[in-house]
C-alpha cells in the first residue's frame, strides 16, 4: 500500500508491506541513516525519531499506521549550517564515542528540552534512560546535555 | 617576545570524528548500498551436538528472489575460520558441536525472502548428549572435537618458588571456588559486512573490525585465493570491546563467498538475537583460588586452579587463558605461585576476547581472597593492598622484575584520598546504623594489566604506519589498528602533530585498509596507542630527516646539527629558519621523498611454556578501584553511589578521551557485577534480547569519578602506556567486597542479581 508521511519538512510517498517498520522505510526507501538499527525490538533507542513532535522508536512502529504522519529525524534537527546546542555540547563534553547511540540520544534529548524553562538531572537522566549506551558509561553524555541546556538558558533545578 | 608553544599531546582536543557522528553522517556497514545489492543470511544449527544426516535446500531454492544457496561443499578454498589453532570449520561438515553453527549460506534479494527460505531448509539430524559445563567437560570422556585427545583446549602452568611447603606452615590459609557467567560485548552495531568484487577482481569489504588483517586472511583462505586479492576496509564501527577481533572473519567469509558466487555486492549483517546467539562472548569460569598469608598479612603463596569455557572450538581461548593465568595474582609480589590454566571445550559457542581477555573473571578470585584476608588478618582492607603491591624491583609471578613505570602504590593513594575513605567508611556505618532495609557499604580491588599483547603474541606483536606530507604542509596517515569508537584515530593525530611540531588540525587520519599498511595484527590488548603511536612516530623520525637532508644540500642549513620542528616552524641552534609549509612546499619542487611506511617493534617478551617463566609483558597498567554501594534489603538489589576508578597507565595523551575509556569501561564492568546474566536451555542461549540480557542504563551507573596517575613510560610514545581495558577489570570484586562491607555476605558467583544476593543471605 501507499502511505504519505512528511519527513523532515518534506512530502514523502512510500510503498510499503503491512508488515514494513518506520524505521525500514526511513533508511532503506529514504535513505535517511541517522536512524540506526540496534535491536528492532524498541529496546535500545538508536532509532529514535519524533512522530508528530513525540519521540518513539522507529522500529517498533508500523509504517502503514502512520500514513499521513510528520516525522523528523536528527537530519531534521540539524541546521545546516553549524550545529544545535545539543550536538555541540555531547561534542565538547566528549559524549560520543563510537557514535551510534548518538542519534537517538539527540533526539530524546531535543525532545525533553523543547518546550521546557527548568528541570532536575534526574528527570533529564529519566527522560533519555530508554536510550542505550555500550561505550560513554553515560556521564558525558549528561554533561553534554548540560552544556547544552545553558546555551539554550534553560535552568537545572536542585 | 615569547611565542606560545604548539603543543597537541597532552590536551582534551575534541575527536576528529565527533562532529560527523553529532550530525548522524557517519557511514557505519549498514548505511551503505550498491548497486545490485543482495542480502545474506545464514541457516544455522538448532542443536548442541549431533551428525548430520540428511540436509535438503530444494524447497528454500525455489523461493522468488533468493539468488543461491551455498554448503560447505561450495567453499573453492578450505573449509576454514583461521584463527589460533584451525580447528574450526565456517560451515558444517557432519559434526554439529553448537547451537547455532552455521550449515548453509544464503543471498536473496531481502531479508524477508532470506527468512522465508530459511524455514524451508530440512535439516534431519542424529543428536548427541552435549556437553554444556566446565564441570561437564572436565567428566566427559569423549572429546566435544575430535581433533583433540581430550576437552582440555589448552593448559598453561605457572610454578615458581615452593608452594607446597608454604601452605604447610602458613599463618593463615584461605580457599574458596569461585564463578562467573558469559558476558556479552553488547556493541550497539551488530557484526556486519559488505562484499562484492572491485575494480581488477579484488574482493573487497567494508566492515565493522579489530582487525582487517585476520578478515582477508579468512577471506582469502575461503575463496581459495591471494591475500593480495583481497582488501578489507574498515568503516565506522558502532563499538567493539574485543566482540570484533576474531568474529569478523566469520561475517566477511560469509559474505565473501556469495558475493563470489553471486558476482553481486552482499551486504550481511547480523540481528541482534542471532548477534547474541551466535558471536563470541567473555569465557564463563570456574576457579579454585587457595592463598597463603604470613602474620604480618603478606602474600606468601598461592594455588589457583583456573577454568575458563572455550565453547565448541579454540578460537582465542588458548591466548585468553594465557593472559588470565598471567593476571591470576594480582599486583602483588608473591614468591610461590602455582597456576594451572585450562581452557576447556563445551558444546556452546566459542567464548572469544572481550574487554579484559581472560582477566576480570580471575580478578574477581583474586581480589575477593584479599578481602577475606584483610579481615581475617585484622587489616584495613587498603592496607593489606599497600604492603603487598608492586614496588620497584618487584617480582611478577612471571619472574619478570619491575623497573620502570610502576604506578599501582599511587593508584591507591591518590584513589583513596579522592573517594575519601576513611570518612566515607564511618558515613556508611552512619547510615547503616539509620536504616533497615537500605545498607551501604565501600569497597576497593586492585589490578595490573599487561600492555600488548605480550610474549604469546609471537608474530602479531608488530605495527606499521604511513605518513604523507603534502606540499602544503598538511599530513595524512593511516595505520593498521582500527578505530571502534575508542579515539585512536584522534589520538594518533595528536601524536602525529606532536612529532611534526605542528598544530593539531594540520593532521588528517584517512580510513584504515589493507591497501595501505601492513599486517599489524589485532587492534586488541590495549596495544593501539602504543603500537601504532610508536610506529607513527619512526614515520614521521624518517620524514624529519629527509628535510633536514634537504635543507642541508640546498645550503639553507650549514650541518644538520640542532634542528627542531615545534610551532609549526623549523629552527636551527634555536633560531627560525621558516615556517612547516614553506618548508613543505621546497621540499616538493625538490623532489624530496614525502611519504615514509614504517614499521615498529615492540622490546622483545619472553616465555617459557613449561613454567610459565619469562618477561611476560613490556610494561603493566595499574588501576585502584574504590566504590561505595547501596543494598536494598527488601529487593536485593544493588546500586552503586560512588565509584572511583583510579588508573595509571603512563603519561596521559587526551585526558578527556581517557576519561571516556575509564567510564564506560566502569560501566560495563558494572554492568559485568550487576545485570548481566546469560541463561542457556540444552546449549541456546535464551537471553538474546536487552530485554532479557540487561546492560546498564543511564540510571543504573551511579556518580562515576575517574582519577588519573601519570607515570612515564620511556619505551611509550610521549610516554604512554595503555588503558582501554582496565577500567572493566576489577569492578565485580571491587563491587562484591563493598556488598560485604555493607551486609556481611560473601558472594562468590558474578554477576551478583538480586537472586544470587537473596541465596547468599538465605544461607547464611
Ligand atoms: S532499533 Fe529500535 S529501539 Fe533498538
Ligand atoms: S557511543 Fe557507542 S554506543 Fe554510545
Amino acid at each position: 500500500m501507499n502511505i504519505k508521511i512528511k519527513v523532515n519538512g518534506q512530502l514523502r510517498s512510500v510503498e510499503v508491506e503491512h508488515n514494513t517498520t518506520l524505521l525500514q522505510v526511513i533508511r532503506k526507501d529514504l535513505n535517511i541513516t541517522s536512524p540506526k538499527s540496534g535491536c528492532e525490538k524498541g529496546e535500545c533507542g538508536a532509532c529514535t525519531v519524533l512522530l508528530d513532535g513525540k519521540p518513539i522508536t522507529s522500529c517498533l512502529v508500523l509504517a502503514f499506521t502512520v500514513d499521513g504522519s510528520e516525522i523528523t529525524t536528527l537530519e531534521g534537527i540539524t541546521p545546516k549550517d553549524g550545529l544545535n546546542p545539543i550536538q555541540k555540547g555531547l561534542i565538547n563534553a566528549g559524549g560520543i564515542q563510537c557514535g551510534f547511540c548518538t542519534p537517538g540520544f539527540i533526539m530524546s534529548g531535543h525532545n525533553f528540552f523543547s518546550k521546557k524553562e527548568d528541570f532536575t538531572i534526574d528527570e533529564l537522566k529519566r527522560a533519555l534512560s530508554g536510550n542505550l549506551c555500550r561505550c560513554t558509561g553515560y556521564k558525558k553524555i549528561v554533561d553534554g546535555m548540560l552544556l547544552a541546556a545553558k546555551e539554550m538558558g534553560i535552568k537545572v533545578k536542585k | 617576545m615569547k611565542k606560545e608553544n604548539i603543543k597537541s599531546v597532552g590536551r582534551s582536543v575534541k575527536r576528529i570524528d565527533a562532529e560527523e557522528k553529532a550530525r548522524g553522517t557517519s557511514l557505519y556497514v549498514d548505511d551503505i548500498k550498491f548497486p545490485g545489492m543482495l542480502y545474506a543470511g545464514v541457516f544455522r544449527s538448532p542443536i548442541a551436538s549431533g551428525t548430520i544426516i540428511k540436509l535438503d535446500i530444494t524447497k528454500a531454492k525455489k523461493v522468488k528472489g533468493i539468488v543461491t544457496i551455498l554448503t560447505y561443499k561450495d567453499i573453492p578454498g578450505k573449509n576454514l575460520v583461521p584463527v589460533v589453532f584451525n580447528d574450526q570449520p565456517l560451515l558444517v561438515e557432519k559434526e554439529i558441536r553448537y547451537v547455532g553453527e552455521p550449515i548453509c549460506l544464503i543471498a536473496g534479494e531481502s531479508k524477508e525472502i532470506i527468512k522465508k527460505a530459511i524455514s524451508l531448509i530440512e535439516l534431519t539430524v542424529k543428536e548427541r548428549k552435549p556437553v554444556l559445563s566446565i564441570k561437564e567437560s572436565l567428566k566427559s570422556k569423549k572429546a566435544v572435537n575430535p581433533e583433540y585427545k581430550d576437552n582440555i583446549l589448552q593448559y598453561y602452568p605457572i610454578e615458581r618458588g615452593k608452594v607446597d611447603k608454604i601452605f604447610k606452615k602458613a599463618h593463615l590459609i584461605i580457599e574458596n571456588e569461585y564463578e562467573t557467567n558469559y558476558q556479552e560485548h553488547a556493541y550497539l552495531e551488530t557484526q556486519g559486512m559488505v562484499a562484492l568484487e572491485e575494480m581488477n577482481g579484488i574482493m573487497t569489504l567494508y566492515g565493522s573490525m579489530q582487525c582487517p588483517f585476520y578478515v582477508q586472511e579468512g577471506v582469502a583462505t575461503v575463496l581459495g585465493t591471494d591475500y593480495s586479492k583481497v582488501s578489507v576496509k574498515l568503516m565506522t564501527t558502532g563499538g567493539a570491546f574485543g566482540g570484533k577481533e576474531d568474529v569478523p572473519s566469520i561475517i566477511g567469509e560469509i559474505a565473501a563467498l556469495l558475493s563470489k558466487k553471486t558476482k553481486r555486492p552482499i551486504k550481511f549483517t547480523l540481528s541482534r538475537e542471532e548477534d547474541i546467539e551466535t558471536m563470541s562472548k567473555r569465557h564463563p569460569s570456574y576457579t579454585k583460588y587457595r592463598s597463603a598469608f604470613d602474620k604480618d598479612g603478606k602474600l606468601v603463596g598461592v594455588d589457583i586452579d583456573y577454568y575458563l569455557d572455550g565453547g565448541a572450538y579454540s578460537t582465542l581461548s588458548p591466548i585468553v587463558l594465557w593472559r588470565g593465568v598471567i593476571h591470576a595474582i594480582g599486583p602483588y609480589d608473591c614468591g610461590n605461585v602455582r597456576i594451572n590454566g585450562y581452557a576447556m571445550a563445551t558444546n556452546k559457542v566459542p567464548s572469544g576476547a572481550y574487554r579484559g581477555f581472560g582477566t576480570p573473571q580471575i580478578i574477581f578470585a583474586a581480589e575477593t581472597q584479599m578481602d577475606i584476608a584483610a579481615e581475617k588478618l585484622g587489616l584495613d582492607p587498603v592496607k593489606i593492598r599497600e604492603k603487598n603491591c608492586f614496588k620497584k624491583g618487584s617480582i611478577t609471578s612471571t619472574g619478570q622484575v619491575l623497573k620502570e613505570s610502576i604506578g599501582i602504590l599511587d593508584t591507591i593513594k591518590k584513589g583513596k584520598k579522592s573517594f575519601n575513605y576513611s570518612e566515607r567508611k564511618k558515613n556508611t556505618e552512619k547510615f547503616n546504623k539509620k536504616h533497615k532495609n537500605l545498607k551501604r557499604g565501600v569497597g576497593v580491588a586492585s589490578l595490573f594489566y599487561g600492555v600488548g599483547l605480550g610474549a604469546r603474541g609471537g608474530p602479531l606483536q608488530k605495527g606499521s604506519a604511513l605518513v604523507s606530507l603534502f606540499k602544503d604542509g598538511s599530513v595524512q596517515f593511516s595505520v593498521g589498528t582500527t578505530e571502534m569508537g575508542q579515539g585512536m584515530y584522534t589520538v594518533l593525530s595528536q601524536i602525529t602533530a606532536e612529532s611534526f611540531g605542528i598544530s593539531f588540525e594540520k593532521v588528517h587520519a584517512t580510513r584504515i585498509s589493507t591497501e595501505k599498511v601492513s599486517d599489524s595484527g589485532p587492534t586488541v590488548a590495549s596495544r593501539a596507542t602504543f603500537i601504532s603511536g610508536n610506529a607513527i612516530k619512526v614515520a614521521v623520525k624518517r620524514l624529519k630527516k629527509n628535510l633536514t637532508e634537504f635543507m642541508f644540500k640546498e645550503k639553507i642549513i650549514n650541518s644538520m646539527k640542532n634542528i627542531e620542528f615545534k610551532n609549526n616552524n623549523v629552527y636551527k641552534n634555536g633560531k627560525k629558519l621558516m615556517s612547516f609549509t614553506e618548508l613543505a612546499m621546497k621540499a616538493w619542487l625538490g623532489r624530496v621523498k614525502m611519504i615514509e611506511a614504517s614499521w615498529y617493534l615492540p622490546p622483545e617478551t619472553t616465555y617459557d611454556i613449561k613454567d610459565g617463566q619469562g618477561d611476560a609483558y613490556v610494561t603493566y597498567s595499574y588501576v585502584t578501584n574504590f566504590v561505595e554501594v547501596e543494598i536494598d534489603l527488601r529487593t536485593y538489589r544493588t546500586q552503586v553511589i560512588d565509584l572511583f576508578s583510579s588508573e595509571e597507565f603512563g603519561n596521559v595523551i587526551n585526558p578527556q578521551l581517557a576519561e571516556g575509556q575509564i567510564e564506560g569501561g566502569n560501566v560495563q564492568g558494572i554492568g559485568y557485577a550487576l545485570f548481566e546474566n546469560t541463561v542457556l536451555s540444552k546449549g541456546k542461549i535464551l537471553t538474546n534480547s536487552f530485554s532479557t540480557y540487561t546492560i546498564p542504563t543511564i540510571l543504573d551507573v551511579g556518580e562515576l569519578h575517574p582519577v588519573i596517575v601519570e607515570k612515564k613510560f620511556k619505551e611509550g610514545p610521549f610516554g604512554a602506556k595503555g588503558m582501554g581495558e582496565m577500567p572493566l577489570m576489577g569492578i565485580a570484586p571491587t563491587i562484591g567486597n563493598a556488598i560485604y562491607n555493607a551486609i556481611g555476605t560473601r558472594l562468590y558467583k558474578v554477576p551478583f542479581t538480586p537472586v544470587e544476593v537473596y541465596e547468599e543471605i538465605k544461607d547464611r
